[in-house]
């Protein structure tokens, strides 16, 4: 992986948010802070694996805040991306309930832990859901779907790349898609039941 | 699925691109319909993890080129702080022991002296009732005294001293630092003893030897002394050495 030079915050927002480049982005966030959030586990009764796993879904989760613009750069992406780690962690920590001493040290801190990161973390649980139910389409589904909603190409463009008939073909199939997967979304009685809750909430 | 608005049309509300005056009838229907509340909900969170997804595999790519990449030693590094801290905070415990250890060697090494060892002896107290021989008396009475000089005169005089005259001399002569003769004096006490069967003053014999041998600058004997007095538990003088006085002793023997 080389790198062409070192981008700083704000270059790493943009790209992120403009998805202009998230392959430079992500592998700059990796090569400039994960040591530093390896060692935050390793530190804290964790294994590499752990960190590796946790690092994994904090990107995501800082992901995720960049693009709905709920982190604009109010703090450095490290300090945000150590209290995401952290907060993650405590959260698994808990369920391993391995170490109970280190879990009531972290519930200490957890006051010091920003709020809206708590929140991302719990809707990151049933985004997660319906990601792994995202996965579970046909091949071709898939494609269009992530064509269209992560790298925002033209149904023309699309249609050419996925070498489809027509545009309306390639129209009905992402329909037909989107609806498969919304339907097993609002299968899902748990997590309508969130989802309504989560509404009722707003 | 609602039979009002179409997937398209619920996403074009979604990216705000619905006309006005449907998107005004959609919020109110919102406000009663649960289905369609429902509908909306699931094609968000849809819409949302069909791109996060496809962010999870750049993620997940990003970090497998990152780790078979990584130099090796930042890895190990890393790990070796994390997965075996204790043994890390074992190691500087251990080391800091070492390092005050070796400190406390080297103080004791350059300071420690004969005198360190015994620059405070315990006095020997004459046992009351032991003899009522008038010579014996005459003797404790100048030795009480602090009369040195008189208790070797009159103990020398004697043809065959007891045993307690005998330790008596012995002590005399430390008090004024014939130390040869006191070990000498001493030594005579532990034989009669051996030969009588009996121990009289035979504890007193062994922690006063130790003083004078060290005075004498005899560390090996002195030691040996002082390892039988610390062995045994039982030993009147016990109490009277502890570990530093034994390393004390073992270094001035390296010293010497």
């Amino acid at each position: 992986m080389k790198l062409s030079r070192h981008l700083n915050d704000q270059e790493i927002l943009d790209q992120i948010k403009s998805k202009s480049n998230p392959n430079q982005a992500i592998s700059q966030l990796y090569s400039q802070h994960y040591g530093m959030l390896e060692h935050l586990i390793l530190t804290n009764s964790g294994q590499a694996e752990d960190a590796a796993d946790i690092i994994q879904e904090a990107m995501l989760v800082v992901v995720k805040m960049i693009r709905n613009e709920k982190f604009r750069g109010e703090s450095s992406l490290k300090s945000f991306l150590y209290s995401i780690c952290k907060n993650l962690w405590i959260n698994e920590l808990r369920k391993r309930k391995s170490n109970q001493y280190r879990n009531e040290q972290y519930e200490n801190e957890k006051s010091q832990i920003d709020l809206s990161v708590v929140e991302e973390i719990q809707q990151m649980e049933n985004l997660r859901f319906v990601m792994n139910l995202f996965e579970t389409l046909g091949e071709k589904c898939k494609q269009v779907l992530t064509l269209f909603y992560f790298e925002e190409l033209s149904m023309r463009d699309i249609c050419e790349k996925l070498a489809f008939s027509s545009e309306q073909v390639l129209r009905n199939k992402k329909y037909k898609c989107l609806q498969s997967l919304i339907q097993q979304v609002q299968s899902s009685t748990s997590l309508s039941e969130k989802l309504l809750k989560a509404l009722r909430h707003e | 699925m609602n039979e009002n608005y179409t997937l398209e049309e619920l996403e074009a509300y979604l990216y705000g691109e619905l006309p006005q005056e449907k998107a005004k009838l959609l919020e109110e229907e919102i406000k009663t319909d649960l289905a369609l509340r429902s509908e909306l909900e699931a094609l968000k969170i849809s819409k949302e993890a069909i791109e996060l997804a496809a962010w999870k595999k750049v993620i997940s790519q990003s970090q497998r080129d990152f780790l078979a990449n990584r130099p090796q030693g930042k890895q190990t590094q890393s790990i070796s702080q994390g997965s075996s801290g204790v043994l890390v905070w074992t190691f500087r415990f251990a080391a800091s022991v070492a390092l005050i250890s070796l400190a406390m060697g080297f103080y004791l090494l350059f300071s420690v002296s004969p005198e360190s060892i015994i620059s405070q002896p315990v006095a020997f107290s004459i046992p009351l009732m032991r003899s009522s021989e008038v010579t014996t008396s005459a003797i404790r009475s100048a030795y009480l005294d602090k009369d040195f000089a008189k208790v070797i005169e009159v103990v020398r005089s004697l043809a065959n001293p007891s045993l307690e005259e005998s330790f008596l001399l012995g002590m005399a002569y430390l008090e004024t630092n014939a130390h040869e003769k006191a070990i000498s004096q001493f030594m005579r006490v532990e034989s009669e003893n051996e030969k009588l069967q009996t121990k009289d003053f035979a504890d007193e014999v062994d922690y006063f030897l130790v003083r004078a041998y060290l005075s004498l600058g005899q560390i090996e004997e002195g030691a040996y002394r002082m390892k039988k007095i610390r062995n045994d538990p039982q030993h009147t003088y016990h109490q009277n050495f502890g570990m530093l006085d034994q390393l004390k002793i073992f270094i001035l023997g390296i010293k010497n």
